[in-house]
């Protein structure tokens, strides 16, 4: 625990921008989450498309390919190792 | 928490703490054989009728429960949870016993070791009476309804209609439904927290790395936690001071001890506590909005230094769902590969484990990587804050007999504490506690607490400050009170 008195309200849009490496980072997040999740407000909910279990299945692969696309586009600094831990 | 002196009338026992089962034990008003009498026929009664139980062991428990009478009447004391009587989630191996994993595939696997957690339990003297029902595999590929388990879908204890959460939903429903006083669950992303809070019980992720998982089913190797579900904040400590420790057997332990100790941690008035405004004012469900200010009042009132803050905005649903999946792949490959999944209940998850056959090296590199900076994130994020405290669950469940309603919520476009902790927290390996603050329509609500890494004490200490102050943990099912 830290007992430092550091306010988190430095902890703002650009801080976390920052923390992230590179402005354009978080670019693609916006895009993706503004876009994929939810309808405009107000707007009435789609109805759910009827689709056979050849169409799921291929639904499936779509989801993990838009994904992969969507991963590709954020760039990450090269000194960025990934989250692994390794022992000795 | 029951003290010594305390008269424990038995009707009471289904609902009554560890604390106060221990006190019962040791002062000798009633005996670990009798608790197990008491919760075993009301698993092996009740439990099927919620689709909770997966292997009743009832018929096995007798010897341990002699053991830990003997024990006490010796006065050799093992530790709070002696002749106390649990469960654990069906992805725990229990020697000679199925371990299904929730599915059908594996209805007839058995081990010939028991878990590490099992093991530990059974050392300070717990009394394992069954095996609980869950999501299968842990819901790994995604799933697209409560039905999606060997066992059936896992009903609310509150309202049968409903649905208990999962993965450790048979966990959850047991401790809900008075059917044993703790049991033990497993959390990738939510399968502890969901299931507590759908059921108005408290639930405890511990840290990643704090608690073996040999033994356990498998899904993300970098993610699977082994936690608690119980009665209070209290009985999670009590627990989790029993499982935690390190072990060579599993590669992702942290080789930590966790002592419980919350009645040394710092006062509330110097604690900063993270939250959102936003997050209970307006990302709720409508419905649930009122008692969600309610439970965000009472922590104002013992919490002075309220922050408001935000997570920073990552896609964290892309993030860690490519971690799982790519793990999770890896681990069921034969499995997806020969055919056998097809036997799995949810044709969605069917389809999602076939699908994450294609994630590519670089997808999951490219997610690990994002996750370094996740980690980055929170260690500084907690450099300004001790906790952070949003809704457990913006929702109500859905319905238990129809397929998850997935029509995308009306949600605020601004973002605050709330909206991807779960999975944030969870590719940080955070701790996080669930406890009830609130009922709406009949149906529990929750208030999760999260902490940097090793804060158990910490968001514990909070949970039972909560809960000394609110009552939401000592209400039960009405029907199943009176059984």
């Amino acid at each position: 625990m830290s007992a430092r008195r550091t306010s988190p309200l430095r902890i703002t849009r650009r801080r976390w921008t920052a923390l992230f490496g590179i402005a354009p980072l978080l670019a693609p997040f916006a895009r993706a989450q503004n876009t994929s999740t939810r309808p405009p407000q107000g707007a009435p909910a789609p109805a759910p498309a009827q689709s056979t279990p050849e169409a799921k299945l291929q639904k499936a692969y779509a989801d993990v390919h838009d994904v992969s696309v969507q991963l590709s586009q954020i760039e990450i600094p090269m000194n960025i190792e990934p989250a692994f831990v390794f022992k000795p | 928490m029951g003290k010594p002196n305390d008269k424990l009338d038995h009707a009471r026992v289904p609902f009554a703490t560890i604390a106060e089962l221990n006190a019962a034990l040791q002062a000798r008003q009633i005996s670990s054989r009798d608790l197990a009498k008491i919760f075993g026929k009301r698993l092996d009664s009740l439990g099927p009728q919620y689709n909770a139980l997966a292997l009743s062991l009832t018929g096995k428990s007798h010897r341990a429960a002699k053991d830990a009478d003997d024990d006490l009447k010796r006065e050799r004391f093992r530790g709070p949870l002696q002749g106390i009587p649990y469960g654990v989630k069906d992805l725990f191996s229990v020697a000679g016993h199925p371990t299904t994993w929730g599915a059908k595939p594996y209805e007839d696997q058995v081990f010939d070791y028991d878990a590490a957690v099992v093991s530990r339990l059974n050392a300070k003297g717990g009394v394992l009476l069954g095996k609980l029902a869950m999501v299968e595999l842990a819901g790994g590929g995604g799933y697209s309804s409560a039905s999606a388990s060997l066992h059936g879908p896992g009903m609310n204890p509150w309202n049968k209609s409903y649905w208990s959460g999962g993965s450790s939903s048979g966990s959850a429903i047991a401790v809900a439904a008075g059917l044993l006083p703790y049991a033990l669950g497993s959390e990738t992303s939510g399968s502890i927290l969901t299931p507590a809070c759908f059921c108005g019980v408290s639930g405890l992720r511990p840290t990643y790395g704090l608690v073996s998982r040999s033994g356990a089913m498998a899904l993300s190797w970098t993610l699977d936690k082994v936690g608690v579900l119980a009665r209070c904040a209290n009985d999670c400590g009590l627990v989790l001071h029993e499982i935690a420790g390190g072990d060579d057997n599993d590669p992702g332990s942290a080789h930590k001890s966790f002592y419980y100790t919350p009645d040394y941690y710092r006062r509330f008035s110097d604690m900063r506590i993270g939250y959102a405004e936003i997050d209970f004012a307006e990302w709720p469900d409508q419905p649930l909005r009122p008692a969600f200010g309610s439970a965000l009042s009472v922590v104002k009132s013992f919490c002075p230094q309220m922050l408001e803050t935000k997570l920073p905005e990552v896609p964290y649903g892309p993030v860690i769902g490519t971690i799982i999946d790519s793990e999770a792949a890896s681990i069921f490959e034969q499995f997806i590969r020969t055919g056998k999944v097809d036997q799995l209940a949810d044709q969605a998850q069917i389809d999602g484990l076939k699908a994450s056959l294609t994630y590519t090296a670089l997808d999951y590199l490219k997610a690990m990587r994002i996750r370094t900076q996740i980690l980055t994130a929170f260690h500084e994020l907690f450099a300004g804050l001790d906790l952070l405290v949003a809704p457990t669950r913006f929702n109500l469940p859905d319905r238990s007999d129809q397929p998850f309603d997935e029509t995308p919520p009306k949600r605020p476009e601004q973002k605050g504490v709330g909206a991807g902790l779960v999975q944030a927290s969870n590719l940080a390996g955070l701790p996080a506690l669930t406890v009830p603050c609130g009922f709406v329509n009949g149906l529990p609500i929750g208030l999760q607490i999260v902490g940097p890494p090793f804060s158990e004490n910490r968001i514990l200490a909070f949970g039972r400050e909560f809960q000394n102050r609110t009552e939401f943990h000592k209400q039960h099912p009405p029907e199943l009170s009176r059984t």
